[in-house]
């Protein structure tokens, strides 16, 4: 009998391991794909031989000027916005938020901004592909705590009594709301060099993607990656409850602080660097959770393979559809995701009712 | 191994929940915390489990203070179920398993799965391993949550209220399932329940509670119609009933 058991357990486990795979093929077709794509015609096979350094000229500057560190940069941030996501679901048990509902993204935002326009940290200077900000350390650093800020104040709400689902998202919506204003207060009395620079800013673009600040953001999403990663089985164990979970041996509060912290990190740097992408840390996790159920373990590197995905795929239509111009990446994400949260807004309604 | 509780006290603000609360079980007993609403037997159970910390006294496990157990030490010896469980969208199987989470790092071995299947077995939740918990009846997922803590493997077990979403015939299958349980694995297992006649049956040790305090503690002979008129204010009537008292409620 317990061999039989083994064996259903054992395919269970197979399925899902399967269905990362997939995922990852899906993800490495898109990869080259990216690649081959743009206002410069290029096919498949001359991408192949770039990168393997056969080939020199325009086409070798294209790609590891622009469109590689622009595929890394939208890689890195679908991962940690997917990432982020689904680990905040989990903690607050809320299908409903993610750091854009959650405010995480607008509080680094306003934080950045802030650095760039009243501490005056991003020297900002026109090049070809738009503007660079300098001087990192004081954007990450204002954006951090502007996130900080978010979550804690989702903290409190969240552990108010009666706080339903609905709540905790409309908390995260006055927050939102909250530092937007702040944002354009400062905006508004800001010269007009600057207004420019923090508007253009704010808007999600991968085009901001440098291989300066892509190791940055790779250090932060891939070792919050691999820290939650490690956490899993807690986050397991903690849907169970506070009280369920300590009897598991798992301190739910000192899990939650550690996933709050994390994703505060992760978005901050991603917002810092490419500005405000909404709605992809929402949709990730339950594109994920149709594929592999809610164990952890399976569902935070597929939801963020997906995160990675979505965003890579969505870059590639903001590169197309006003081609040889390109949208920001946020505007696609926004006007995609807006109607799918609407969707998950009516479906809890009605879960709440049954 | 042996519990002993000494001098418990606990209190949110002022008014106590628990006051000197004393007693000692042995591996083998099943304990049922009697007593009406607001009593503190929830309460106590979570003092027990080390959820709640106690304001005065201490819980000893074979001499060791709880409070100086690690948290993971402690949850290889305690398996709790609770009032009310949260549910969410995981398989019967994984479900049960998650009770294995004391003894896993990362890695699920192939003993987590077998202890696993064991438990499914033994609690008749075959049939439904890949469903959905969200999926099925109440009954059948209080099933899965006593089985989840029965795959932890303890020593001590706690429940608190387990039986009230199951019918009368599932009641009485889970209930000498677990006194079968406690009485092969040598558990010490303690109740929470509302059912007297039920805890009657079931159990080999009886603590009465009202407004936090010990009324009564002791085996079947401290059942008697003063301490129910004392504890929860009714007129009983005890008779005896294929060797064990049985409480009937009289009338007026």
């Amino acid at each position: 009998m317990s061999h039989i058991s083994y064996d259903f357990y054992e395919s269970l486990i197979k399925r899902k391991k399967r269905v990362f795979s997939i995922l990852l093929l899906i993800f490495a077709v898109f990869f080259f794909i990216f690649l081959a794509t743009g206002s410069y015609r290029t096919d498949i096979l001359s991408v192949f031989s770039t990168i393997l350094g056969k080939e020199h000229g325009t086409i070798s500057h294209i790609l590891w000027q622009i469109r590689i560190p622009r595929l890394l940069g939208a890689t890195l941030a679908g991962a940690g916005l997917g990432l982020s996501g689904c680990v905040l679901q989990n903690v607050l048990k809320n299908p409903l938020v993610s750091p854009f509902t959650l405010g995480l993204s607008q509080g680094a935002a306003f934080g950045a901004s802030f650095a760039i326009i009243v501490l005056g940290a991003g020297l900002q200077h026109k090049t070809g592909e738009g503007i660079t900000v300098f001087s990192y350390y004081p954007v990450v650093i204002c954006a951090f705590i502007g996130s900080l800020f978010s979550i804690s104040l989702i903290f409190v709400v969240s552990s108010l009594k009666g706080a339903t689902r609905e709540v905790v998202v409309l908390a995260g919506i006055a927050i939102s709301a909250f530092f937007s204003a702040l944002t354009m207060f400062i905006q508004y009395f800001a010269e007009d060099v600057q207004v420019a620079a923090s508007v253009f800013w704010t808007f999600g673009d991968i085009g901001k993607a440098t291989w300066k600040n892509i190791p940055l953001i790779a250090f932060f999403v891939v070792g919050g990656f691999l820290y939650l990663l490690t956490r899993s089985n807690d986050l397991n164990v903690i849907k169970w409850g506070d009280d369920v979970a300590k009897t598991l041996g798992v301190k739910a509060k000192s899990i939650r602080m550690q996933v709050f912290l994390i994703t505060a990190m992760v978005t901050s740097i991603i917002t810092s660097f490419l500005g405000i992408i909404a709605f992809v840390g929402l949709i990730a996790p339950h594109i994920g959770r149709l594929f592999v159920g809610e164990d952890e373990r399976f569902l935070i590197p597929v939801s963020t393979v997906i995160g990675s995905l979505i965003l890579v795929l969505s870059d590639m239509l903001a590169r197309k559809i006003i081609a040889p111009n390109v949208l920001p990446v946020g505007i696609i994400t926004s006007f995609f995701g807006a109607p799918f949260f609407l969707y998950l807004l009516v479906r809890s309604r009605d879960a709440n009712h049954s | 191994m042996r519990i002993t509780v000494k001098g418990i006290t606990f209190s949110y603000n002022s008014a106590p929940i628990l006051d000197n609360v004393n007693f000692s079980l042995e591996s083998g007993q099943i304990l049922s915390i009697l007593g009406p609403n607001g009593s503190g037997k929830t309460t106590l159970l979570k003092v027990l489990a080390s959820i709640l910390s106690p304001k005065n006294g201490a819980v000893f496990l074979d001499g060791k203070n709880l409070a100086e157990i690690s948290l993971s030490g402690k949850a290889k010896i305690i398996g709790y179920v609770p009032q009310r469980s949260e549910g969410f969208n995981t398989s019967v199987f994984e479900a049960v398993l998650s009770g294995r989470k004391p003894h896993v790092h990362f890695r699920i071995k192939k003993e987590d799965i077998q202890i696993t299947e064991r438990v499914i077995n033994v609690m008749g939740l075959s049939h439904l391993k890949s469903k959905s918990i969200m999926r099925i009846s109440g009954g059948e997922f209080q099933k899965v949550i006593i089985a989840r803590a029965l795959a932890q493997n303890p020593k001590v077990l706690l429940l608190d209220e387990p039986l009230t979403y199951l019918d009368i015939k599932n009641q009485f299958e889970m209930a000498s399932l677990i006194s079968k349980a406690t009485k092969e694995l040598h558990l010490i297992t303690v109740f929470v329940l509302h059912d007297i006649n039920l805890a009657l049956r079931y159990s080999d040790v009886f603590l009465f509670l009202k407004e936090g305090r010990i009324e009564a503690f002791g085996g079947k002979e401290i059942i008697s119609s003063e301490i129910i008129m004392k504890v929860f204010g009714i007129d009983v009537e005890i008779k005896e009933m294929m060797g064990s008292p049985y409480v009937l409620i009289k009338n007026g």
